[in-house]
């Protein structure tokens, strides 16, 4: 503090001194992470000639990075799926919320489908996108460009192409690219002091409305397992995305492409599920009711995306639909957020018929606000004090909570006194 | 004072004339200062004057405006001035003239908790308010909603944040405040005196990140800094921003008088050197002035005696039932909602009295108290005026109490209090080139910037860190430049409070696992153990359960009569010498100055220069060029310490300074009853060993010392337990630094024996390992007896204590010999070598007969500067 240590005297002693310690520190962190195993010493010194990594080296004005392209015929199939089913087809509103007036001017020709391989992640700016995966459609082909960084020195010529495409195209679409991908990109142009703005093309997140149509459906929402369950598609061999941070660190070190190669596979994958999910999104929510094996319940979801859009009509017609043919669950659902859609629609008449419906259906558990409204309706036309009361009564019976019935019980003993 | 003067005088009156119970040691009254004001400067807009004037402030003080000049020149600055005294108007004023004439203005304001970060918004606002202008003023800290990160980072012109907050969620993220980083004029930091030691060397690397993202977005703003006064606030200022800082020390702002008294309570049993609890006579002063319904804050030295002070008085001003809550506690670790409440609490008067830690003693705004008890030495001089400035602002008369305790620094300072007034402040001392600290901020600045060939980031050997740190794999060059090489976010594995981040978090089994407190990882292990009891907002709690990998202890509140204290065993094993120099014993003590204690400290440019010449030993005694290993050496010499060859020419002793690893290990505790302090049981510990390496400075004894000494090895041992038990308390005189800051251990060089307390608390000595060490030998039994004393940084990787400490070994050694020799008690006591009942009957005349042989018996006292 006041005398210097002798760190300047032998800084290369102090520094071997100090290993053990820093390796304490930093061994709970690997044991945390556990995601970068650690490398064998084979993988390290691997003697044998591997194949080469597929695809060129592109040579622009500021250094070269690397570039694979794949193309396929735009009518092939991934899973179940035709990629072709995009061109020409419509991006309903809901999916473009909070971006109103992009759906109208959607054109799958001018779609960029987006997904980036990192060296981790926490985010901030010390996280790369080593790789970044694009896909589209040009002329009769979707093709697949991987744009990759073989080290961190060529990462400014990858950024400038990348810099260079993104005017081509008026969408983005990406699985949680908004809270990920994107906001990475932005600091990795910033970085390299370009000025690049990612907001201007419209988002379209798929993350988002796969959560609202299967959440609670599927063993989760990752884009792997909707692959399988939603477009039928089984991937072998894949790297778990865990590891790509490590086989990617590797690389750096031992420039053996074997394990990246197949990173380069797990992103490709990963870009035609996404085409293959937007399909299937795009179908699903223009016209569920047409969409090949939507049901009940799949309406029901739709429904709340239009809701949440402001579109309570369609939503309305959707709930219908869903009460009549649903059972179960799935109706009292579709009767909750029905009588919903009708009041805020100014259906005093619908949304009261729907209440009526779903207290009559037997496993319902309606929130206390369905009596209260209920009570309300009847309470507004003349002589319905008493059927008010007998909604009231009935959810003082139902009530699970303590607070809950007190609540009811108050409005319980207002309308006891109207009807008096 | 708005209760008036005439309780404060009278229950002062009472103190003072307590009679054959305390001894006054010193009654000094400060008397009331007048203002001096300035105009306010030429350049400012009329519309902030004029805010200014409509919240009372007709004219700026002195320092204020000199403060104003140097900014506005583009001058760092720092202002120093105490508590009150106007020094958030140095900085607002022209960050806000700024933002008014350009309202792209950024300034980043830091300070060192988010409790006064929140206060200083409040006060920022109101002026804004007045201004009428769009300035946008937002704290960013850990409970800002995410939402609203958002716009902060867009449009926020001053953004309110701390030095952790910066570090983990701003710089990692500096892309995201572009806007910030470019446009960023001023960077404000206030309570500087608090970044010292290993806060402080942390904090002026994240400087260094600072300035380097600011480098890259092209600003290049000025700090403006504030300080409590020590004594090289400057000097301070410029190892953390690393470029010249102008200072301002003219305090042109009023104060009313003050009146400071230090008390010693008296002794209750001489043989034992035993005095009145500090504890019970701090609660007796402070019930003095609750009576009197005087608003009083109590500062104790630890967590845990404020929660039994506040106990104490919660018993005696809270008989009635609508008296509750008029007496808090209040410390780090309380939760933030119940801390703001309390705050409000004492604002508003709803409480009378708070018994806190140093947690309270920052610039927090809890209006005017009248008075302060200081209940132990708060360490150094600094915090000691500091807290006495909580009581009393602008005007009035207030009192200020030092009550001591019986440790040395203390009893030192109370029967010493013209050192005390003659003495300035300490200085704030960092060492931001502390290998750990730094080679953790080369990694979070290679993540937010790659780092490039031939940058500088403190020292010289910058290319060897990051060559160190691409062999971890941490770290990987390409095209000139170091980047991040991993997926972890360097960061979140950084604290810049302690060494590790990771709070074990305390749950209430009593009230269904609400969680109730956080302990930092540091200090879990003594303080949550299994049976503990652990005493929160005066509650008593018992741990039931630590889940140490879930860091979590499991507490349920209980009806106790006891308190818990760890029994706490280390061992030290010497990894490289850095330099060694035998000790010359008696005969050269009488080198220049040998005994003197030390004098205020040089100032900060020669002390810079002097480097050199202080660390080759400014004692005036010669050190010879360090040996490999003496211990190594003395292996040879046979026949050991106890041998007859005790002659004129045998070694006294050696002393060492170097890398060390420290294991420290909880192995049991102790029950101590409340009201009498007495020992009502034990119990045993079961936890992982604390590791670390730090630095340390060390003296192997020799046959000189101990040859024909009249005692056995054992009662040898008590004695330089104690010797170890007086110098680490007399060093933080010599070091400036806190008690804590350092740890002893006393064991053998060789790490084959410790001397550890045990559960009859009477020195016992455990052999650390089985390697090396034939079954069945005991300490009567070694072969060789050379007892070493380690004194060392109580911080992985050190914070530079130990270097400092070996320079000054003659004056420590002689300090502790005069400090033990003019104790007063029999047999040792607190305040020399220990209390008697821990340390054995002969540990203090074992411990002055072996110093009398390191110094030498024609040392002369500790000169201590009588008044003047």
């Amino acid at each position: 503090m006041c005398a210097p240590p002798s760190a300047s005297a032998a800084p290369a002693a102090r520094i071997a001194g100090l290993r053990a310690e820093l390796d304490a520190l930093l061994k709970r962190h690997r044991a945390a992470a556990a995601s970068s195993p650690p490398p064998s010493p084979a993988a390290d010194h691997a003697s044998d000639p591997a194949p080469p990594l597929p695809g060129a080296e592109v040579l622009t004005p500021i250094g070269a990075y690397h570039r694979v392209i794949t193309r396929l015929p735009a009518h092939s199939a991934h899973g179940a799926v035709r990629l072709d089913a995009l061109l020409g087809a419509g991006v309903p509103r809901p999916l473009f919320r909070g971006q109103p007036g992009r759906a109208a001017g959607f054109d799958a020709r001018r779609a960029l489908l987006l997904d980036t391989e990192t060296t981790g992640l926490a985010g901030g700016t010390g996280t790369y996108a080593f790789l970044v995966g694009l896909a589209f459609f040009v002329g009769d082909e979707f093709q697949v460009h991987q744009l990759l960084m073989r080290d961190h020195g060529e990462e400014a010529a990858l950024l400038s192409d990348l810099a260079a495409l993104l005017p081509q195209f008026d969408t983005l679409v990406t699985y949680n690219g908004k809270a990920f991908d994107v906001p990475l990109l932005e600091a990795r142009f910033c970085l390299a002091r370009r000025e690049v703005d990612l907001r201007r093309p419209a988002h379209l997140d798929l993350l988002f409305p796969a959560r609202r149509l299967w959440r609670g459906r599927t063993e989760n929402c990752r884009l792997a397992t909707l692959e399988r369950e939603i477009c039928g598609f089984e991937r072998t061999g894949d790297v778990p995305g865990a590891e790509i941070p490590g086989i990617y660190f590797e690389y750096l070190r031992n420039r053996n492409p074997a394990r990246l190669a197949r990173v380069l596979d797990h992103n490709r994958y990963d870009l035609l599920s996404l085409a293959a999910l937007l399909v299937r999104v795009l179908g699903l929510v223009r016209d569920p009711r047409r969409a090949a094996g939507a049901g009940a319940e799949d309406l029901v979801r739709i429904a709340r995306l239009y809701a949440e859009d402001g579109d309570l009509r369609a939503a309305r017609t959707m709930l219908e639909e869903a009460a009549c043919f649903g059972g179960g669950a799935c109706r009292t659902a579709a009767l909750e957020q029905l009588g919903d859609a009708c009041r805020r629609l100014g259906d005093g008449a619908g949304a009261a018929a729907a209440w009526e419906a779903l207290l009559a259906e037997p496993h319902a558990a309606p929130p206390p606000e369905v009596f209260l409204r209920l009570a309300r309706h009847h309470l507004a036309e003349p002589g319905g004090a008493a059927a008010a009361v007998r909604c009231l009564q009935e959810g003082v019976t139902r009530a699970r909570d303590l607070e809950t019935r007190a609540r009811l019980e108050r409005a319980l003993a207002r309308a006891e006194r109207r009807a008096r | 004072m708005s209760r008036g003067a005439a309780p404060i005088e009278s229950a002062l009156e009472r103190v003072l004339g307590r009679k054959g119970e305390e001894v006054i040691t010193a009654v000094r009254r400060v008397p009331a200062r007048a203002a001096r004001f300035a105009d306010w400067p030429a350049g400012l807009p009329e519309t902030l004057v004029a805010a200014y004037r409509a919240r009372g402030i007709e004219r700026p003080f002195v320092h204020q405006a000199l403060a104003w000049e140097h900014v506005a020149a583009g001058r760092h600055a720092v202002t120093v001035t105490p508590t009150a005294s106007g020094k958030t108007l140095c900085y607002n004023v022209p960050v806000l003239a700024r933002c008014l004439a350009d309202p792209s203005t950024r300034a980043l304001y830091l300070f060192p908790t988010k409790a006064l970060a929140q206060d200083q918004v409040a006060e920022l606002q109101e002026v804004i308010d007045r201004l009428g202008a769009p300035i946008k003023t937002w704290t960013y800290d850990g409970d800002t909603p995410d939402d609203a990160r958002r716009a902060i980072r867009a449009q926020g012109n001053i953004v309110v944040t701390n030095p952790d907050m910066l570090h983990q969620g701003i710089l990692p993220h500096h892309t995201k405040w572009a806007k910030l980083f470019q446009n960023l004029r001023y960077v404000v930091i206030d309570e500087l005196h608090t970044y010292r030691g290993v806060f402080g060397s942390h904090v002026a690397n994240v400087v260094r990140r600072l300035k380097r993202i600011c480098r890259f977005h092209g600003s290049d703003p000025v700090f403006v800094c504030s300080s409590a006064t020590i004594a090289n606030p400057a000097e301070l200022a410029s190892r953390l921003v690393e470029e010249p800082v102008a200072l301002v020390d003219d305090n042109g702002a009023p104060s009313g008088e003050k009146v400071l008294v230090f008390l010693n309570p008296p002794v209750i049993n001489r043989e034992l050197g035993i005095r009145r609890s500090y504890l019970t006579t701090a609660r007796s002063i402070a019930a003095e002035f609750l009576k009197r319904e005087v608003p009083t804050i109590v500062f104790a030295t630890s967590r845990l005696n404020v929660e039994v002070l506040s106990k104490y008085l919660k018993e005696e001003f809270e008989r009635r039932p609508h008296d509750a809550g008029m007496i808090r506690g209040y410390r780090g670790g309380y939760l933030p909602n119940t801390r703001r409440e309390i705050e409000q609490g004492l604002r508003r008067g709803d409480i009378l009295g708070v018994v806190t830690t140093n947690a309270l003693e920052l610039g927090i705004d809890i209006g005017a108290l009248g008075a302060c008890v200081l209940a132990g030495y708060p360490g150094t001089v600094a915090s000691t005026w500091q807290q006495a400035g909580r009581a009393g602002r602008r005007a009035g008369v207030s009192a200020a109490v030092f009550v001591a305790k019986s440790e040395p620094l203390d009893q030192f300072m109370v029967t010493h209090p013209e050192y005390f007034f003659s003495k300035p402040p300490e200085a704030g001392l960092v060492n931001p080139d502390n290998l750990l600290i730094r080679v953790a901020h080369v990694k979070c600045a290679a993540f937010e910037l790659p780092i490039r060939d031939g940058e500088r980031f403190g020292g010289d050997d910058l290319p060897e860190i990051l060559k160190y740190l691409q062999e971890e794999r941490i770290l990987h060059p390409a095209d000139g430049r170091w980047h991040w090489n991993q997926e972890v976010y360097p960061a979140d594995t950084v604290s810049l409070r302690s060494v590790a981040n990771e709070n074990f978090v305390i749950m209430d089994q009593t009230r269904q696992n609400q969680v109730l407190a956080e302990v930092d990882y540091a200090s879990a292990p003594a303080t949550v153990y299994e049976d503990a009891i652990y005493l929160c907002e005066s509650e008593i709690y018992h741990v039931k359960r630590l889940d140490y990998a879930q860091r979590r202890a499991y507490v349920a509140r209980v009806d106790a009569d006891y308190y818990t204290d760890a029994i706490t065993g280390t061992a030290v094993k010497v990894l490289e010498v850095d330099g060694a120099a035998e000790v010359a014993g008696g005969a050269s003590a009488e080198g220049e100055g040998g005994a003197d204690l030390p004098s205020p400290r040089p100032s900060p440019a020669a002390a810079g220069e002097g480097e050199g010449a202080r660390a080759e030993g400014k004692g005036g005694a010669h050190i010879p060029p360090p040996r490999p290993s003496p211990a190594a050496a003395g292996e040879g010499e046979g026949a050991g310490a106890d041998g007859d060859v005790a002659g004129a020419t045998a070694p006294v002793a050696v002393a060492e300074h170097g890398d060390v690893h420290v294991a420290w290990r909880v192995s049991g505790f102790k029950k101590i009853k409340f009201a009498t302090r007495e020992n009502v049981g034990f119990g045993t510990v079961n936890l992982p060993d604390q590791e670390m390496q730090t630095t340390a400075c060390w003296w192997i004894l020799r046959a000189g010392a101990l040859a024909g000494l009249p005692w056995t090895r054992a009662e040898v041992l008590d004695g330089v337990v104690g010797i170890a038990y007086a110098m680490q308390h007399i060093a933080p005189l010599l070091l400036m630094c806190d008690v804590r800051d350092l740890e002893r251990c006393v064991g053998d060089r060789g790490a084959t024996w410790f001397a550890k307390a045990d559960r009859e608390s009477r020195g016992r000595y455990a052999f650390a390992a089985a390697d090396g060490q034939p079954a069945g030998l005991t300490l009567e039994t070694l072969p060789r007896f050379e007892p070493t004393l380690f004194l060392y940084d109580n911080y992985p990787g050190g914070i530079g204590l130990s270097p400092e400490l070996f320079a000054r070994r003659d004056l420590l050694l002689a300090a502790t010999r005069a400090a033990v020799a003019a104790c007063g008690c029999a047999e040792g006591c607190p305040s020399c070598v220990g209390p008697v009942v821990e340390m054995g009957l002969s540990a203090k005349a074992a411990a002055l007969a072996i110093l009398e042989r390191l110094v030498g018996a024609v040392a002369s006292p500790p000169r201590v500067e009588t008044a003047s």
